[in-house]
Protein backbone atom coordinates (compact mmCIF):
# COMPACT_ATOMS: atom_id res chain seq x y z
CA UNK A 1 0.00 0.00 0.00
CA UNK A 2 0.97 3.52 -0.79
CA UNK A 3 1.49 5.65 1.81
CA UNK A 4 1.77 9.48 1.37
CA UNK A 5 1.15 12.78 3.14
CA UNK A 6 -0.37 15.34 1.66
CA UNK A 7 -0.10 19.33 2.59
CA UNK A 8 0.24 18.36 6.46
CA UNK A 9 0.78 21.67 8.41
CA UNK A 10 1.02 20.93 12.41
CA UNK A 11 0.29 24.41 14.87
CA UNK A 12 0.78 23.60 18.52
CA UNK A 13 0.11 26.74 20.16
CA UNK A 14 1.61 29.16 18.45
CA UNK A 15 4.41 27.44 17.12
CA UNK A 16 4.07 25.98 13.78
CA UNK A 17 5.57 21.79 13.75
CA UNK A 18 4.79 20.88 10.55
CA UNK A 19 4.23 23.90 7.21
CA UNK A 20 2.88 22.32 3.84
CA UNK A 21 5.16 18.98 4.32
CA UNK A 22 4.50 16.41 1.55
CA UNK A 23 5.95 13.04 0.83
CA UNK A 24 4.79 9.66 -0.12
CA UNK A 25 6.65 6.56 0.98
CA UNK A 26 8.44 3.48 -1.21
CA UNK A 27 5.82 0.57 -0.65
CA UNK A 28 7.68 -2.49 0.64
CA UNK A 29 10.69 -0.15 1.58
CA UNK A 30 12.23 0.67 5.09
CA UNK A 31 12.31 4.70 5.09
CA UNK A 32 14.46 6.33 8.08
CA UNK A 33 13.43 9.96 8.88
CA UNK A 34 16.13 12.32 10.02
CA UNK A 35 16.37 15.98 11.44
CA UNK A 36 17.01 17.71 14.72
CA UNK A 37 15.34 17.32 17.97
CA UNK A 38 12.33 19.77 17.46
CA UNK A 39 12.48 19.70 13.75
CA UNK A 40 8.69 17.68 13.44
CA UNK A 41 10.12 14.66 12.77
CA UNK A 42 7.92 12.44 15.63
CA UNK A 43 5.24 14.61 14.73
CA UNK A 44 4.80 13.95 11.28
CA UNK A 45 4.99 10.40 12.41
CA UNK A 46 2.22 10.90 14.71
CA UNK A 47 0.40 12.34 11.83
CA UNK A 48 1.01 8.98 9.93
CA UNK A 49 -0.25 7.38 12.36
CA UNK A 50 -3.20 9.24 13.28
CA UNK A 51 -2.41 9.79 16.37
CA UNK A 52 -3.12 13.50 16.61
CA UNK A 53 -6.13 15.48 15.77
CA UNK A 54 -6.12 18.92 14.39
CA UNK A 55 -3.35 18.68 11.66
CA UNK A 56 -4.29 20.41 7.99
CA UNK A 57 -3.86 18.25 5.06
CA UNK A 58 -4.17 14.25 4.23
CA UNK A 59 -2.60 11.20 4.62
CA UNK A 60 -3.47 8.99 1.99
CA UNK A 61 -3.20 5.56 2.19
CA UNK A 62 -3.71 4.34 -1.64
CA UNK A 63 -4.90 7.66 -2.55
CA UNK A 64 -7.73 7.19 0.16
CA UNK A 65 -7.54 9.49 3.53
CA UNK A 66 -7.13 8.17 6.29
CA UNK A 67 -8.66 10.32 8.15
CA UNK A 68 -12.29 8.76 6.89
CA UNK A 69 -11.32 5.21 7.84
CA UNK A 70 -12.82 3.63 10.93
CA UNK A 71 -10.01 3.35 13.60
CA UNK A 72 -9.98 -0.46 13.47
CA UNK A 73 -10.09 -0.50 9.85
CA UNK A 74 -6.95 1.87 10.17
CA UNK A 75 -5.00 -0.65 12.66
CA UNK A 76 -5.56 -3.47 9.70
CA UNK A 77 -3.15 -1.43 7.65
CA UNK A 78 -0.98 0.39 9.76
CA UNK A 79 1.32 -0.47 13.12
CA UNK A 80 2.74 2.11 15.47
CA UNK A 81 5.62 1.69 18.07
CA UNK A 82 5.27 4.64 19.72
CA UNK A 83 8.59 6.43 21.63
CA UNK A 84 6.84 5.49 25.13
CA UNK A 85 5.13 2.26 25.39
CA UNK A 86 3.53 0.89 28.49
CA UNK A 87 2.30 -2.26 29.22
CA UNK A 88 1.08 -3.81 33.24
CA UNK A 89 4.67 -5.50 34.19
CA UNK A 90 2.74 -9.22 34.83
CA UNK A 91 1.80 -8.80 31.01
CA UNK A 92 3.27 -12.17 29.21
CA UNK A 93 4.92 -11.76 26.32
CA UNK A 94 2.25 -13.83 24.14
CA UNK A 95 -0.45 -11.45 25.83
CA UNK A 96 1.38 -8.34 24.80
CA UNK A 97 1.64 -10.13 21.20
CA UNK A 98 -2.48 -10.99 21.37
CA UNK A 99 -3.39 -7.25 22.04
CA UNK A 100 -2.14 -7.11 18.03
CA UNK A 101 -5.06 -8.95 17.12
CA UNK A 102 -7.41 -6.21 18.81
CA UNK A 103 -8.17 -4.57 15.53
CA UNK A 104 -9.45 -8.30 14.29
CA UNK A 105 -11.82 -8.53 17.04
CA UNK A 106 -15.59 -7.66 17.92
CA UNK A 107 -16.80 -7.49 21.93
CA UNK A 108 -18.38 -11.00 21.37
CA UNK A 109 -15.88 -12.50 18.93
CA UNK A 110 -13.87 -15.60 20.14
CA UNK A 111 -9.86 -16.32 18.78
CA UNK A 112 -9.83 -17.53 15.05
CA UNK A 113 -6.99 -19.81 13.78
CA UNK A 114 -6.23 -17.26 11.81
CA UNK A 115 -5.19 -15.32 15.55
CA UNK A 116 -3.34 -17.84 16.50
CA UNK A 117 -1.28 -18.33 13.38
CA UNK A 118 -0.61 -14.07 12.76
CA UNK A 119 0.21 -13.91 16.49
CA UNK A 120 2.43 -17.17 16.53
CA UNK A 121 4.51 -15.74 13.26
CA UNK A 122 5.16 -12.06 15.26
CA UNK A 123 6.86 -14.23 17.72
CA UNK A 124 8.99 -16.22 15.12
CA UNK A 125 9.84 -13.07 13.34
CA UNK A 126 11.04 -11.42 16.20
CA UNK A 127 12.57 -14.79 17.77
CA UNK A 128 10.71 -14.41 20.99
CA UNK A 129 8.58 -18.05 20.66
CA UNK A 130 10.95 -19.19 23.99
CA UNK A 131 10.17 -16.10 26.00
CA UNK A 132 6.46 -16.28 25.42
CA UNK A 133 5.40 -16.96 29.00
CA UNK A 134 7.75 -14.37 30.34
CA UNK A 135 6.23 -11.43 31.91
CA UNK A 136 7.30 -8.14 30.10
CA UNK A 137 8.20 -7.03 33.78
CA UNK A 138 11.37 -8.80 33.36
CA UNK A 139 12.52 -8.93 30.11
CA UNK A 140 15.68 -6.47 29.17
CA UNK A 141 15.32 -3.27 26.77
CA UNK A 142 15.67 -5.31 23.55
CA UNK A 143 13.45 -7.96 24.40
CA UNK A 144 10.70 -5.63 25.71
CA UNK A 145 11.18 -3.48 22.26
CA UNK A 146 11.07 -6.98 19.93
CA UNK A 147 7.95 -7.75 21.85
CA UNK A 148 6.44 -4.32 21.42
CA UNK A 149 7.08 -5.46 17.99
CA UNK A 150 6.10 -8.70 17.41
CA UNK A 151 2.37 -6.78 19.00
CA UNK A 152 2.74 -4.51 15.94
CA UNK A 153 3.49 -7.79 13.79
CA UNK A 154 0.58 -9.44 14.66
CA UNK A 155 -1.60 -6.78 13.82
CA UNK A 156 -0.46 -7.98 9.86
CA UNK A 157 0.37 -4.36 8.82
CA UNK A 158 1.00 -3.69 5.63
CA UNK A 159 2.70 -0.25 7.15
CA UNK A 160 5.06 -0.48 10.03
CA UNK A 161 5.41 3.20 11.46
CA UNK A 162 8.08 3.32 14.28
CA UNK A 163 9.15 6.38 16.65
CA UNK A 164 12.94 6.02 17.62
CA UNK A 165 12.79 2.36 17.75
CA UNK A 166 16.71 2.11 19.46
CA UNK A 167 16.45 4.67 22.12
CA UNK A 168 17.29 3.39 25.54
CA UNK A 169 18.94 0.53 24.20
CA UNK A 170 22.58 -0.48 24.33
CA UNK A 171 24.78 -1.36 21.00
CA UNK A 172 24.01 -4.95 20.67
CA UNK A 173 20.07 -4.67 21.74
CA UNK A 174 19.94 -1.77 18.74
CA UNK A 175 21.71 -3.86 16.54
CA UNK A 176 18.91 -6.61 17.18
CA UNK A 177 15.97 -4.46 16.68
CA UNK A 178 17.38 -2.90 13.42
CA UNK A 179 18.03 -6.04 11.90
CA UNK A 180 14.67 -7.10 12.66
CA UNK A 181 13.00 -4.28 11.38
CA UNK A 182 15.48 -4.87 8.16
CA UNK A 183 13.95 -8.23 7.73
CA UNK A 184 10.43 -7.18 7.91
CA UNK A 185 10.69 -4.71 5.01
CA UNK A 186 12.49 -7.42 2.95
CA UNK A 187 10.77 -10.94 4.17
CA UNK A 188 7.34 -9.66 4.66
CA UNK A 189 7.64 -6.49 2.74
CA UNK A 190 6.03 -4.43 5.13
CA UNK A 191 6.23 -0.51 4.21
CA UNK A 192 8.64 0.55 7.27
CA UNK A 193 9.06 4.58 8.10
CA UNK A 194 11.13 4.76 11.16
CA UNK A 195 12.16 8.00 13.14
CA UNK A 196 15.87 7.29 13.72
CA UNK A 197 18.20 9.44 15.81
CA UNK A 198 21.72 7.37 14.60
CA UNK A 199 22.62 8.81 11.20
CA UNK A 200 24.50 5.48 11.40
CA UNK A 201 21.44 3.25 11.42
CA UNK A 202 19.97 5.21 8.89
CA UNK A 203 22.83 4.85 6.12
CA UNK A 204 22.63 0.92 7.14
CA UNK A 205 19.44 0.15 7.39
CA UNK A 206 17.30 2.39 5.37
CA UNK A 207 16.46 2.35 1.53
CA UNK A 208 15.46 5.78 1.60
CA UNK A 209 15.84 8.49 3.96
CA UNK A 210 13.79 11.54 4.33
CA UNK A 211 15.35 14.32 5.87
CA UNK A 212 12.85 17.07 8.29
CA UNK A 213 14.10 20.64 8.13
CA UNK A 214 12.47 23.90 10.22
CA UNK A 215 8.92 21.57 9.60
CA UNK A 216 9.20 20.81 6.00
CA UNK A 217 11.17 17.75 4.01
CA UNK A 218 14.56 19.06 3.63
CA UNK A 219 15.97 16.58 1.50
CA UNK A 220 14.57 12.61 0.23
CA UNK A 221 16.69 10.08 -1.72
CA UNK A 222 19.38 7.20 -1.55
CA UNK A 223 20.86 7.75 2.46
CA UNK A 224 24.05 6.84 0.37
CA UNK A 225 24.00 10.08 -1.44
CA UNK A 226 21.72 12.10 0.57
CA UNK A 227 23.53 11.74 3.57
CA UNK A 228 27.29 14.35 3.30
CA UNK A 229 29.15 16.44 5.70
CA UNK A 230 27.41 19.37 4.10
CA UNK A 231 24.09 18.25 4.67
CA UNK A 232 24.78 17.66 8.17
CA UNK A 233 26.49 20.51 8.60
CA UNK A 234 23.17 22.47 6.84
CA UNK A 235 20.90 20.27 8.98
CA UNK A 236 22.11 19.77 12.46
CA UNK A 237 24.81 22.75 12.16
CA UNK A 238 27.85 19.98 12.80
CA UNK A 239 30.74 19.50 11.05
CA UNK A 240 31.69 15.72 9.94
CA UNK A 241 34.08 13.82 8.38
CA UNK A 242 33.35 10.70 5.94
CA UNK A 243 35.47 7.28 6.96
CA UNK A 244 35.35 4.44 4.94
CA UNK A 245 34.03 1.12 6.65
CA UNK A 246 35.59 -2.24 6.15
CA UNK A 247 32.92 -3.39 3.34
CA UNK A 248 33.99 0.28 1.50
CA UNK A 249 30.63 2.17 2.97
CA UNK A 250 30.81 5.55 3.40
CA UNK A 251 30.05 6.46 6.67
CA UNK A 252 30.08 9.93 8.55
CA UNK A 253 30.92 11.00 12.01
CA UNK A 254 30.44 14.06 13.71
CA UNK A 255 33.20 16.28 14.74
CA UNK A 256 33.09 19.81 15.76
CA UNK A 257 29.48 22.35 16.06
CA UNK A 258 29.76 24.77 13.13
CA UNK B 1 0.15 -25.26 36.85
CA UNK B 2 -0.29 -22.54 33.88
CA UNK B 3 -0.98 -19.27 35.10
CA UNK B 4 -4.86 -19.36 33.29
CA UNK B 5 -6.02 -22.56 35.74
CA UNK B 6 -4.02 -21.01 38.72
CA UNK B 7 -6.54 -17.58 38.30
CA UNK B 8 -9.57 -19.90 37.19
CA UNK B 9 -8.86 -21.71 40.75
CA UNK B 10 -8.68 -18.16 42.57
CA UNK B 11 -11.74 -17.10 40.96
CA UNK B 12 -13.75 -20.08 41.87
CA UNK B 13 -12.18 -19.71 45.73
CA UNK B 14 -13.01 -16.24 45.65
CA UNK B 15 -16.58 -17.20 44.59
CA UNK B 16 -16.80 -19.95 47.43
CA UNK B 17 -15.91 -16.96 50.05
CA UNK B 18 -18.48 -14.99 48.32
CA UNK B 19 -21.44 -17.46 48.68
CA UNK B 20 -19.88 -18.17 52.07
CA UNK B 21 -20.23 -14.30 53.30
CA UNK B 22 -24.21 -13.98 51.93
CA UNK B 23 -24.39 -17.52 54.17
CA UNK B 24 -22.76 -16.27 56.81
CA UNK B 25 -24.24 -12.83 57.04
CA UNK B 26 -28.09 -14.77 57.08
CA UNK B 27 -27.27 -16.86 59.69
CA UNK B 28 -25.57 -15.17 61.85
CA UNK B 29 -27.40 -12.22 64.29
CA UNK B 30 -28.72 -11.96 68.27
CA UNK B 31 -30.93 -15.32 66.70
CA UNK B 32 -28.74 -17.80 64.70
CA UNK B 33 -30.01 -19.87 62.15
CA UNK B 34 -28.46 -23.07 61.40
CA UNK B 35 -27.93 -23.10 57.71
CA UNK B 36 -30.35 -26.43 57.15
CA UNK B 37 -32.93 -24.08 58.47
CA UNK B 38 -32.55 -20.96 56.19
CA UNK B 39 -33.43 -22.96 53.27
CA UNK B 40 -36.44 -24.39 55.12
CA UNK B 41 -37.77 -20.33 55.83
CA UNK B 42 -36.61 -19.10 52.28
CA UNK B 43 -38.61 -22.18 50.72
CA UNK B 44 -41.75 -21.74 52.54
CA UNK B 45 -44.15 -18.86 53.25
CA UNK B 46 -44.52 -19.46 57.37
CA UNK B 47 -44.92 -16.52 59.25
CA UNK B 48 -42.92 -17.73 62.46
CA UNK B 49 -40.19 -15.11 63.83
CA UNK B 50 -37.64 -16.60 62.58
CA UNK B 51 -38.70 -16.50 59.15
CA UNK B 52 -39.56 -13.04 58.94
CA UNK B 53 -35.87 -12.71 60.22
CA UNK B 54 -34.36 -14.28 57.64
CA UNK B 55 -36.89 -12.99 55.02
CA UNK B 56 -37.32 -9.57 55.75
CA UNK B 57 -34.26 -8.52 57.74
CA UNK B 58 -31.18 -10.58 56.81
CA UNK B 59 -31.54 -11.79 53.39
CA UNK B 60 -32.48 -8.14 52.10
CA UNK B 61 -29.52 -6.81 54.05
CA UNK B 62 -27.13 -9.65 52.94
CA UNK B 63 -28.01 -8.64 49.35
CA UNK B 64 -27.62 -4.89 49.94
CA UNK B 65 -24.21 -5.94 51.46
CA UNK B 66 -23.34 -8.02 48.64
CA UNK B 67 -24.49 -5.96 45.88
CA UNK B 68 -22.99 -2.47 47.62
CA UNK B 69 -19.56 -4.56 47.65
CA UNK B 70 -19.92 -6.20 43.90
CA UNK B 71 -20.42 -2.48 42.59
CA UNK B 72 -17.84 -0.39 44.67
CA UNK B 73 -15.10 -3.06 43.82
CA UNK B 74 -15.98 -3.20 39.75
CA UNK B 75 -16.21 1.00 39.87
CA UNK B 76 -12.44 1.13 41.21
CA UNK B 77 -10.95 -1.58 39.08
CA UNK B 78 -12.50 0.23 36.35
CA UNK B 79 -11.20 3.58 37.25
CA UNK B 80 -7.74 2.68 37.85
CA UNK B 81 -7.33 1.29 34.66
CA UNK B 82 -9.24 4.32 32.93
CA UNK B 83 -7.18 7.07 35.22
CA UNK B 84 -3.96 4.83 35.03
CA UNK B 85 -3.70 5.92 38.78
CA UNK B 86 -3.66 3.32 41.15
CA UNK B 87 -5.20 5.93 43.83
CA UNK B 88 -7.99 6.29 41.26
CA UNK B 89 -11.00 5.10 43.18
CA UNK B 90 -15.17 6.22 42.78
CA UNK B 91 -14.34 9.33 45.59
CA UNK B 92 -11.77 10.98 42.66
CA UNK B 93 -14.57 11.18 39.95
CA UNK B 94 -17.28 13.35 42.77
CA UNK B 95 -19.43 10.34 43.39
CA UNK B 96 -18.44 11.18 47.39
CA UNK B 97 -18.63 14.95 47.57
CA UNK B 98 -21.76 14.98 45.20
CA UNK B 99 -23.49 12.33 47.00
CA UNK B 100 -22.68 13.91 50.27
CA UNK B 101 -23.62 17.40 49.36
CA UNK B 102 -26.82 16.46 48.42
CA UNK B 103 -27.88 13.24 50.87
CA UNK B 104 -26.89 15.41 53.63
CA UNK B 105 -28.56 18.41 52.76
CA UNK B 106 -31.86 16.40 52.37
CA UNK B 107 -31.28 14.85 55.84
CA UNK B 108 -30.49 17.63 57.79
CA UNK B 109 -32.90 20.08 56.04
CA UNK B 110 -35.80 17.88 55.48
CA UNK B 111 -35.45 15.04 57.82
CA UNK B 112 -39.05 14.04 57.34
CA UNK B 113 -37.86 13.21 53.31
CA UNK B 114 -35.43 10.26 54.75
CA UNK B 115 -37.15 8.23 52.10
CA UNK B 116 -35.88 10.13 49.14
CA UNK B 117 -32.12 10.37 50.53
CA UNK B 118 -30.72 7.95 48.01
CA UNK B 119 -32.69 9.27 44.93
CA UNK B 120 -31.23 12.85 46.07
CA UNK B 121 -27.44 11.29 46.68
CA UNK B 122 -27.82 9.46 43.02
CA UNK B 123 -28.59 12.72 41.73
CA UNK B 124 -25.75 14.62 43.38
CA UNK B 125 -23.37 12.10 42.54
CA UNK B 126 -24.09 11.77 38.93
CA UNK B 127 -24.35 15.57 39.07
CA UNK B 128 -20.47 15.71 40.52
CA UNK B 129 -19.22 13.30 37.76
CA UNK B 130 -20.69 15.12 35.25
CA UNK B 131 -19.64 18.34 36.51
CA UNK B 132 -15.51 17.25 36.46
CA UNK B 133 -15.98 15.56 33.18
CA UNK B 134 -17.24 18.93 31.72
CA UNK B 135 -14.56 20.92 33.45
CA UNK B 136 -11.81 18.49 32.54
CA UNK B 137 -12.66 18.95 28.65
CA UNK B 138 -10.38 20.32 26.97
CA UNK B 139 -9.59 18.95 23.18
CA UNK B 140 -10.64 15.65 24.87
CA UNK B 141 -9.65 14.10 27.88
CA UNK B 142 -6.86 13.33 30.24
CA UNK B 143 -6.98 11.16 33.21
CA UNK B 144 -4.08 14.21 35.38
CA UNK B 145 -7.01 16.75 34.55
CA UNK B 146 -9.80 14.48 35.56
CA UNK B 147 -8.19 13.62 39.13
CA UNK B 148 -6.98 17.52 39.24
CA UNK B 149 -10.76 18.35 38.66
CA UNK B 150 -11.44 16.14 40.78
CA UNK B 151 -10.16 17.03 44.17
CA UNK B 152 -11.01 20.73 43.35
CA UNK B 153 -14.76 20.28 42.97
CA UNK B 154 -14.47 17.77 45.81
CA UNK B 155 -13.25 20.27 47.85
CA UNK B 156 -15.52 22.75 47.07
CA UNK B 157 -18.34 20.58 47.47
CA UNK B 158 -16.82 19.61 51.00
CA UNK B 159 -16.80 22.99 52.18
CA UNK B 160 -20.79 22.48 51.62
CA UNK B 161 -20.91 19.93 53.60
CA UNK B 162 -18.77 21.18 56.45
CA UNK B 163 -20.82 24.37 56.58
CA UNK B 164 -24.27 22.62 56.97
CA UNK B 165 -22.77 19.79 59.63
CA UNK B 166 -21.56 22.47 61.41
CA UNK B 167 -25.46 24.92 61.32
CA UNK B 168 -27.39 22.16 62.48
CA UNK B 169 -25.24 20.56 64.43
CA UNK B 170 -27.68 19.50 66.56
CA UNK B 171 -28.80 17.09 63.70
CA UNK B 172 -25.64 15.73 62.81
CA UNK B 173 -25.97 11.98 64.05
CA UNK B 174 -27.79 10.49 61.24
CA UNK B 175 -25.47 12.25 58.66
CA UNK B 176 -22.28 11.36 60.43
CA UNK B 177 -23.79 7.35 60.41
CA UNK B 178 -24.45 8.06 56.62
CA UNK B 179 -20.99 9.13 56.11
CA UNK B 180 -18.89 6.66 57.68
CA UNK B 181 -21.45 3.96 55.36
CA UNK B 182 -23.79 1.66 56.82
CA UNK B 183 -26.01 -1.03 55.80
CA UNK B 184 -28.40 -1.04 59.36
CA UNK B 185 -32.37 -0.78 58.47
CA UNK B 186 -31.39 -2.08 54.58
CA UNK B 187 -33.79 -3.77 53.09
CA UNK B 188 -35.61 -4.94 50.14
CA UNK B 189 -36.78 -1.37 48.34
CA UNK B 190 -33.03 -1.11 48.30
CA UNK B 191 -31.76 -4.01 46.89
CA UNK B 192 -33.88 -3.36 44.47
CA UNK B 193 -32.64 -0.11 43.77
CA UNK B 194 -29.12 -1.50 43.16
CA UNK B 195 -29.99 -4.69 41.42
CA UNK B 196 -30.88 -3.20 37.86
CA UNK B 197 -27.52 -1.12 38.79
CA UNK B 198 -25.27 -4.19 39.48
CA UNK B 199 -26.94 -6.58 36.70
CA UNK B 200 -26.29 -4.03 33.86
CA UNK B 201 -22.67 -2.66 35.13
CA UNK B 202 -20.97 -6.10 35.77
CA UNK B 203 -22.78 -7.08 31.99
CA UNK B 204 -21.26 -4.19 30.59
CA UNK B 205 -17.92 -4.16 32.55
CA UNK B 206 -17.20 -7.97 31.66
CA UNK B 207 -17.66 -7.27 28.30
CA UNK B 208 -15.42 -4.10 27.93
CA UNK B 209 -12.76 -6.01 29.97
CA UNK B 210 -11.11 -6.18 26.31
CA UNK B 211 -10.89 -2.91 25.83
CA UNK B 212 -9.69 -2.36 29.34
CA UNK B 213 -6.55 -4.34 28.84
CA UNK B 214 -5.89 -2.56 25.66
CA UNK B 215 -6.62 1.37 27.58
CA UNK B 216 -3.64 -0.24 29.62
CA UNK B 217 -0.91 0.07 26.74
CA UNK B 218 -1.51 3.81 27.43
CA UNK B 219 -3.30 6.03 24.42
CA UNK B 220 -1.19 5.93 21.94
CA UNK B 221 -0.63 2.27 21.33
CA UNK B 222 -4.00 2.16 22.47
CA UNK B 223 -5.50 4.04 19.36
CA UNK B 224 -2.94 2.74 17.25
CA UNK B 225 -4.66 -0.98 17.63
CA UNK B 226 -7.94 0.94 17.12
CA UNK B 227 -9.48 1.51 20.02
CA UNK B 228 -11.29 4.63 20.25
CA UNK B 229 -9.89 5.96 23.27
CA UNK B 230 -11.71 9.15 24.19
CA UNK B 231 -15.13 7.48 23.47
CA UNK B 232 -13.88 4.51 25.63
CA UNK B 233 -12.54 5.86 28.33
CA UNK B 234 -16.06 8.43 28.71
CA UNK B 235 -18.33 5.22 28.67
CA UNK B 236 -16.11 3.62 31.46
CA UNK B 237 -16.30 6.64 33.33
CA UNK B 238 -19.61 6.91 33.10
CA UNK B 239 -20.16 3.28 33.88
CA UNK B 240 -17.71 3.40 36.85
CA UNK B 241 -20.25 6.43 38.51
CA UNK B 242 -23.72 4.85 38.13
CA UNK B 243 -21.84 2.02 39.74
CA UNK B 244 -20.57 3.70 42.81
CA UNK B 245 -23.82 6.43 42.25
CA UNK B 246 -26.36 3.39 43.08
CA UNK B 247 -24.13 2.25 45.85
CA UNK B 248 -23.51 5.14 47.84
CA UNK B 249 -27.23 6.18 47.50
CA UNK B 250 -27.92 3.74 49.34
CA UNK B 251 -25.32 2.87 52.17
CA UNK B 252 -23.76 6.12 52.50
CA UNK B 253 -20.02 7.30 51.80
CA UNK B 254 -18.66 3.58 51.97
CA UNK B 255 -14.83 4.11 51.04
CA UNK B 256 -12.11 1.79 51.18
CA UNK B 257 -14.20 -0.98 49.18
CA UNK B 258 -13.74 0.51 45.85
CA UNK B 259 -10.09 1.05 46.29
CA UNK B 260 -8.36 -1.85 48.38
CA UNK B 261 -10.66 -4.62 47.04
CA UNK B 262 -9.19 -4.16 43.41
CA UNK B 263 -5.84 -3.76 44.33
CA UNK B 264 -5.97 -7.03 46.18
CA UNK B 265 -7.83 -8.68 43.40
CA UNK B 266 -5.06 -7.42 41.00
CA UNK B 267 -2.20 -8.50 43.98
CA UNK B 268 -3.80 -11.98 43.66
CA UNK B 269 -4.96 -12.04 39.81
CA UNK B 270 -2.75 -9.80 37.94
CA UNK B 271 -3.55 -6.94 35.69
CA UNK B 272 -5.89 -9.00 33.02
CA UNK B 273 -8.96 -7.34 33.60
CA UNK B 274 -10.77 -10.56 32.07
CA UNK B 275 -9.97 -11.96 35.14
CA UNK B 276 -9.68 -9.08 37.24
CA UNK B 277 -12.98 -7.98 36.94
CA UNK B 278 -14.78 -11.06 38.17
CA UNK B 279 -12.01 -11.20 40.77
CA UNK B 280 -12.87 -7.52 42.00
CA UNK B 281 -16.49 -8.21 42.41
CA UNK B 282 -16.73 -11.44 44.36
CA UNK B 283 -14.00 -9.85 46.37
CA UNK B 284 -15.87 -7.28 47.17
CA UNK B 285 -18.96 -8.97 47.79
CA UNK B 286 -17.40 -11.30 49.88
CA UNK B 287 -15.57 -7.90 52.26
CA UNK B 288 -19.04 -6.03 52.52
CA UNK B 289 -20.92 -9.56 53.38
CA UNK B 290 -18.44 -10.97 56.11
CA UNK B 291 -17.65 -6.98 57.43
CA UNK B 292 -21.24 -6.32 57.73
CA UNK B 293 -22.14 -9.23 59.47
CA UNK B 294 -18.93 -8.87 62.23
CA UNK B 295 -19.85 -5.56 62.55
CA UNK B 296 -23.89 -6.23 63.37
CA UNK B 297 -22.85 -9.07 65.97
CA UNK B 298 -19.07 -8.82 66.99
CA UNK B 299 -20.15 -6.11 70.06
CA UNK B 300 -23.52 -7.30 71.71
CA UNK B 301 -25.96 -4.81 71.66
CA UNK B 302 -24.08 -2.18 69.87
CA UNK B 303 -24.13 -2.14 66.16
CA UNK B 304 -20.95 -0.53 64.58
CA UNK B 305 -21.13 0.45 61.02
CA UNK B 306 -19.59 -1.24 58.26
CA UNK B 307 -17.41 1.12 57.38
CA UNK B 308 -15.19 1.57 60.59
CA UNK B 309 -14.67 -2.41 60.55
CA UNK B 310 -14.18 -2.77 56.97
CA UNK B 311 -11.05 0.21 57.24
CA UNK B 312 -9.79 -1.24 60.42
CA UNK B 313 -9.50 -4.58 59.80
CA UNK B 314 -8.97 -4.16 55.55
CA UNK B 315 -6.38 -1.88 55.93
CA UNK B 316 -3.53 -3.91 57.07
CA UNK B 317 -4.26 -7.15 55.54
CA UNK B 318 -3.98 -4.94 52.26
CA UNK B 319 -0.70 -3.90 53.74
CA UNK B 320 0.52 -7.32 54.50
CA UNK B 321 -0.57 -7.66 51.32
CA UNK B 322 1.76 -5.37 50.30
CA UNK B 323 4.65 -5.82 51.90
CA UNK B 324 4.51 -9.70 50.93
CA UNK B 325 4.26 -8.68 47.12
CA UNK B 326 6.82 -6.16 47.37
Amino acid sequence: MQLSAQNIGVVIGDKTILEQTTVSFAEGKCTAIIGRNGAGKSTLLKVLAHLLDGYTGEVRLDGQNTAQLPRKKLAQYIAVLPQHTAAPPDTTVAGLVDFGRFPYRSIFSKDTPKDKAATEAALTATGLTNLRHRQVGSLSGGERQRAFIAMALAQEPQILLLDEPTTYLDIAHQLEVMRIVRRIADEKHITVVMVLHDITHALLYADEIVVIKDGGVFAKGDPRTVLTPALIETVYGVQADTFTNAEGLSLILPRAIA
Amino acid sequence: MSDAKRRIIILAALLVLATAGLVTSIMLGSVPVPPAEIWQYLSTNETTVNGEIIRNIRLPRALVALLVGINLALSGAILQAVMKNPLADPHIIGISSGAGLTGIFVMLLYPEAGRLVPLFAFVGAMAAAILIYVLAWKNGISPVRIILAGVAVSAFLGAGISAMLIFYSDRVHGALMWMIGGLSARSWPHVNLLLPYTVAGTLLAFLGARHINVLQLGDDLAKSLGLRVELTRLCLTALAALLAASAVSVVGLLGFVGLIVPHTARLMLGSDYRFLLPGAALLGAATVTFCDTFARTAFSGAELPVGIIMAALGAPFFLFLLRRDL
